[in-house]
């Protein structure tokens, strides 16, 4: 990240900086003109100029005696040596070349102006002189002053040209006279020091130095255009340079601005989103190693941590036990690859409690592709996954619930069937039994098939229990007395070794049941404990009790659906045989299930098929090689609710003979000739019909005479329900038995104060079916 | 009545303003003639920074310039007695003695150049001279500015003067400026010169005029009578045909250009304090200023010149030296 930020800045910094050099470059050059040293150094060319003139000048003037001191050539030679010296420091580089000539002028011209004062003075001096020594000359040699005048006079006509061939002449002169040392002196230096002097002012004339300081000069002009005009073009650019400048950090400015604002916006942006995302889900931040960074206030809420608790804490602080290590090791290898991982977790809360989440795990990735941080994002789904469960739960109850019932419709079809054909063979069997003698050897034989068809019938009415469709007489009934009737009874059928323990609790709240059926309920219960002890000593508990179920108790039992919570009678066997695992617990209540050798799977089944239709559930506990204990509720007795118990002993058996028409409805055939010949053994002129339809159409024609109908409950189409309420129409009196396979209770209900005279269950004997006939004419 | 007598009073005034105007004028014109016409001209004292000659003092003082810390500028340039050391010739560090006669500091920097061969173009260049010379200071510039610059004096007025700079160059500048201020103002004969007939009595006026009769004023000219040009030793006769061994510093200015023309060519020195500074010539040969004069006659004029005239020409140059504060010996 920082080095993003860096290479960011590096290049526009560099830009800059190499634009500041150039500049600065631009500027030095710029100013590498130094026009005051040129204006100086032509000052002192144009000083040189007038130097030369005034000494020239002054040596001429000195020349012809008008000037008479050499007090301005001292300070023009001493200006000289001074100008020479500065003229080599204060000229440009370039000009100074030209400058040596110039320089070696000056240098022999001073040493001209030198040798001119030298000479000078004693020329002045022997001109001076002269005269007396000729005076001098001509008095101590009269004869020669002739010559001595000529000489003087030709000294100083020489004097105005200095022309060498009267030089000559002169020599001449001076040897051809004797005597006179002072002439000869003074004539000798006045010819050298004349020669002398012109050869200094011709020597210095001739050193040309105005023209030499003139040519300098105009180099010196041309070098300054030259650098003036430099100077200009290098202004110029100078000029560009920061305008360049100036534009490029504008630029940058704008740039940086423009991402200013962009930045803002986003951020803006961001902020919006990262508050919406607060409201929604549990947001945090987590570094490579998966210690959280952030954590947004969702999170605390729903885990329970604090905001301070959390920060720089790992994750695994959340583990929740349930996941397995491949799990987790699954999760990293995807993040640290780069890639986003979706799951669901379930995490544990700071007091320990549960949650589930469904997370995101995204991680941010650096400029070289690796993760530098995880951002989780999560939302709580614990409800939905508990409702999940719960709904699981629910079907697979749901669905066993289906397949017992699917079940017990198989079972209940084959066993009303099957009640029909017992029917006619009991029924039969039972009018043939009536017209044998007790002495006729075949009695036995009847009395055999008697038997067999009551055993079929009991098998009938477990199946039909079992399907719930059972006959019941409910009555209210205490399970501890019950229980204490049934001790002799269960002490024959256990083994040997086992014991079998009573805590029955006194003054039980009455229950509403069918005697018969509870018995059936304990006695399949000890029967089971004592095969699962299997041959050891064991001890079985048989206990009473009663308990208020609430919902979340009554959740774990298996009954009919939403059994209300209150008050429950339970009637518990416990045994510590060898138990049961779980999956054993669930297939035990399936029809056909057994683990017994000789056994037709169908005790547990019936049971639960009872208690359920006694409104009750079952609890089952087990551990293997532990025990089990099976525990039964019944809902206590409502005294309000009305409770239809049918006694036949109640009933007086009176066998008395009956008249008028019975009409006979049911759909088989063996039923009906079977019924016929009961009921007009008891006095009946018979009718039938084979289901509703026929009855409605016949019981009109014949209305008057009929006395009784004995009406099937399932036929097609018409069945009893409808044939009744028929019948009814046409003759609200009319007296009408019920038959059915079913259970009583639930095939009355349906015609519960409609005037039902009475019911008979399938498979009957004659006696029972008078009995019903008598008690519901009278 | 008032204004009769006013007027006439403003009149006479008026009339005696313009009477004493054109006789000053008269008066001027008559000695800037005077001016004009002769060959020596009065001395006029050079501008120099005050402040900067007076550290150039303390340095013309300064012992320390030489290597043992025992001779100074003023050592050889006694101010007080005219700016020499009237020896014939100085005697330096470790009582080394020097080669030539010393001439005087005083109006030194009116001449063309300095030493008397001319080879210092100014007085800054002069004082590398003795500074160096084994016979004289024998010390070295780095050795001079470390003494001085441990001096808090020196450090002040450097500071002061010359932005702290103690150098070779800063150093040189200060002695010079001292120097240039060394000039020998208002003598009888400038006073003379100026238009003032009675500053010179009649014996010292026949001396001068003898002075331009001989043709000593060929040479001896200008401001500082002479130091202005370079001259022969011996133009009428051999100087040096008496002399057992001619050193190289015989040669004079031929030493500084190399031309043969300047053979015993030494500079003319000013004839200012001339009667100071005793001994003469480069060689310090002549001691008694009679015998300089007849010599300078006998080889460069090439004549003898009478007791009586050289008294003369003596009178007349007695009245050269000027005024300076530094200099007791005024006649």
């Amino acid at each position: 990240m920082t080095g993003g930020a860096a290479k960011d800045l590096v290049r526009p910094l560099i830009t800059v900086l190499c634009l500041s050099a150039l500049l600065a470059f631009v500027y030095q050059q710029s100013q590498a003109i130094d026009v005051e040293r040129i204006k100086n150094a032509q000052r002192l060319l144009v000083l040189i100029e007038s130097q030369q003139h005034l000494i020239e000048r002054d040596m001429l003037r000195i020349r012809n005696g008008d000037l008479v001191h050499f007090d301005s050539l001292k300070y023009a030679h001493r200006k000289m040596l001074k100008v020479n010296d500065s003229l080599l420091h204060i000229l440009p580089v370039s000009v100074r070349d030209g400058s040596v000539e110039l320089r070696k002028s000056i240098k022999a011209q001073n040493l001209a102006i030198e040798h001119f004062m030298s000479d000078q003075s004693i020329l002045t001096n022997s001109l001076r002189f002269l005269p007396k020594a000729i005076a001098m000359a001509v008095q101590k040699a009269p004869t020669s002053t002739s010559q001595f005048y000529a000489l003087h006079r030709d000294v100083l006509r020489y004097l105005r040209g200095a022309n060498p061939a009267e030089a000559d002449k002169i020599q001449q002169q001076l040897s051809s006279l004797s005597g006179s040392k002072y002439v000869q002196r003074h004539v000798g230096h006045i010819l050298m020091r004349t020669q002398n002097v012109e050869k200094a002012i011709i020597g210095f004339h001739n050193a040309d130095v105005v023209q030499k300081s003139q040519q300098i000069s105009t180099a010196l002009e041309v070098y300054l255009a030259a650098g003036v005009a430099s100077m200009h073009r290098h202004q110029i650019w100078l000029i560009v340079l920061a305008l360049v400048l100036i534009v490029y950090i504008g630029w940058v400015v704008w740039r940086q601005t423009r991402v200013a604002h962009d930045l803002r916006n986003a951020l803006g942006l961001v902020d919006a989103q990262q508050s919406a995302l607060d409201e929604y889900a549990i947001v945090t931040i987590a570094d490579q190693k998966g210690d959280i960074t952030y954590a947004n206030d969702k999170f605390c809420e729903i885990s329970g941590y604090s905001r301070e608790e959390v920060i720089g804490k790992n994750h695994r602080i959340l583990n929740s036990g349930l996941h397995e290590k491949s799990f987790f090791k699954e999760m990293w290898g995807t993040i640290i690859g780069g890639q986003t991982w979706h799951g669901v977790i379930q995490n544990r809360c700071k007091d320990g409690s549960y949650y589930w989440v469904n997370t995101s795990i995204v991680p941010f990735l650096d400029e070289d592709g690796k993760p530098y941080q995880y951002v989780s994002i999560r939302t709580d789904i614990t409800r939905a996954v508990e409702h999940e469960e719960e709904e699981r739960l629910h079907q697979k109850k749901l669905e066993h619930a289906q397949r017992l019932e699917s079940l017990g419709v198989l079972a209940g079809g084959i066993a009303h069937d099957f009640n029909n054909l017992l029917t006619s063979i009991m029924g039969n069997a039972g009018l043939v039994d009536r017209t044998i003698k007790a002495s006729d050897p075949t009695k036995d034989k009847v009395q055999r098939i008697i038997d067999a068809s009551e055993k079929a019938a009991s098998l009938c009415k477990q199946m039909l229990a079992y399907s719930g469709k059972g006959h019941f007489i409910v009555q209210a009934c205490d399970m501890s007395l019950l229980a204490e009737e049934m001790m002799e009874l269960l002490q024959i059928s256990i083994d040997k070794n086992v014991i079998i323990k009573y805590e029955l609790a006194a003054n039980l709240p009455t229950i509403n049941a069918d005697v018969a059926q509870m018995h059936q309920v304990i006695m399949n219960l000890i029967t089971n404990a004592n095969e699962a002890i299997d041959g050891n000593s064991g001890v079985i508990t048989l206990s009473t009790g009663w308990l208020h179920a609430d919902q979340a108790y009554l959740k774990g039992v298996n009954s009919e659906e939403n059994l209300p919570a209150g008050d429950y009678v339970y009637l518990e066997v416990s045994d510590n045989g060898c138990g049961m695992d779980k999956k054993m617990i669930d297939k035990i209540f399936d029809p056909f299930f057994t683990t017994k050798f000789t056994g037709r799977g169908l005790g547990l089944s019936a049971m639960l098929g009872i208690v359920r239709g006694h409104k009750g559930a079952v609890k089952v506990y087990s551990e293997l090689r532990r025990g089990t204990t099976f525990k039964i509720l019944f809902p206590i007795a409502d005294p309000n609710s009305t409770i239809t118990s049918t006694d036949e002993t109640a009933i007086a058996a009176s066998m008395h003979v009956e008249s008028g028409t019975a009409l006979v409805v049911d759909d088989e055939e063996m039923i009906r000739e079977m019924a016929s010949v009961m009921l007009s053994e008891m006095g009946f002129d018979i009718l039938t019909a084979a289901n509703g339809l026929e009855a409605v159409k016949l019981y009109p024609e014949h209305m008057d005479k009929i006395k009784l109908v004995l009406l099937d409950m399932s036929m097609p189409k018409m069945d009893g329900e409808e044939t009744f309420r028929e019948l009814r129409r046409m003759n609200p009196d009319v007296c009408v038995v019920l038959s059915s396979g079913y259970n009583e209770q639930e095939a009355t209900e349906r015609f519960k104060g409609k005037g039902l005279s009475g019911f008979v269950q399938k498979p009957y004997l004659p006696d029972a079916l008078e009995k019903v006939v008598s008690k519901a004419l009278s | 009545m008032y204004t009769n007598m006013l007027s006439m009073l403003l009149r006479s005034f008026s009339l005696l303003i313009i009477g004493c105007l054109t006789l000053s004028y008269a008066w001027a014109e008559s000695s800037s003639d005077k001016l004009l016409q002769e060959p020596i001209r009065p001395l006029e004292a050079l501008v120099v920074n005050a402040e900067k000659a007076a550290l150039g003092d303390l340095l013309f003082h300064e012992e320390r310039l030489s290597v043992d810390n025992s001779i100074s500028c003023a050592h050889c340039h006694i101010l007080a007695e005219g700016g020499a050391d009237g020896l014939p010739v100085s005697v330096g560090v470790n009582g080394v003695k020097g080669g030539m006669n010393s001439p005087t500091v005083f109006n030194a920097a009116l001449n063309i150049a300095q030493f008397w061969d001319g080879r210092a173009k100014t007085l800054e260049d002069q004082i590398d001279g003795p500074l160096h010379a084994s016979a004289e200071m024998a010390s070295s510039w780095p050795d001079v500015i470390k003494k001085l610059s441990a001096d808090q004096v020196y450090n002040s007025a450097f500071k002061k003067l010359y932005k702290g700079e103690i150098s070779e160059r800063t150093i040189k500048h200060a002695i010079a400026e001292f120097e240039r201020s060394l000039i020998t103002v208002d003598s009888r004969f400038d006073q003379y010169l100026r238009g003032d007939e009675s500053a010179i009595n009649d014996e010292e006026k026949k001396g001068y005029s003898l002075f331009k009769e001989f043709g000593c004023v060929a040479c001896h000219q200008g401001e500082n009578v002479g130091g202005n040009l370079f001259q022969t030793l011996g133009i009428m006769d051999d100087y040096f045909a008496t002399y057992e061994e001619i050193k190289k510093h015989d040669y004079g200015r031929f030493n500084v250009t190399g031309d043969i023309m300047d053979k015993h060519k030494f500079k003319v020195p000013s004839l200012r304090l001339v009667t100071l500074t005793a001994p003469y010539f480069h060689d310090a040969k002549i001691t008694k200023l009679e015998d300089a004069v007849r010599t300078m006659g006998k080889y460069q004029l090439g004549m003898i010149i009478s007791d009586a005239d050289i008294a003369s020409i003596i009178a007349f140059l007695k009245t050269l030296p000027g005024k300076h504060p530094s200099l007791d010996k005024v006649q």
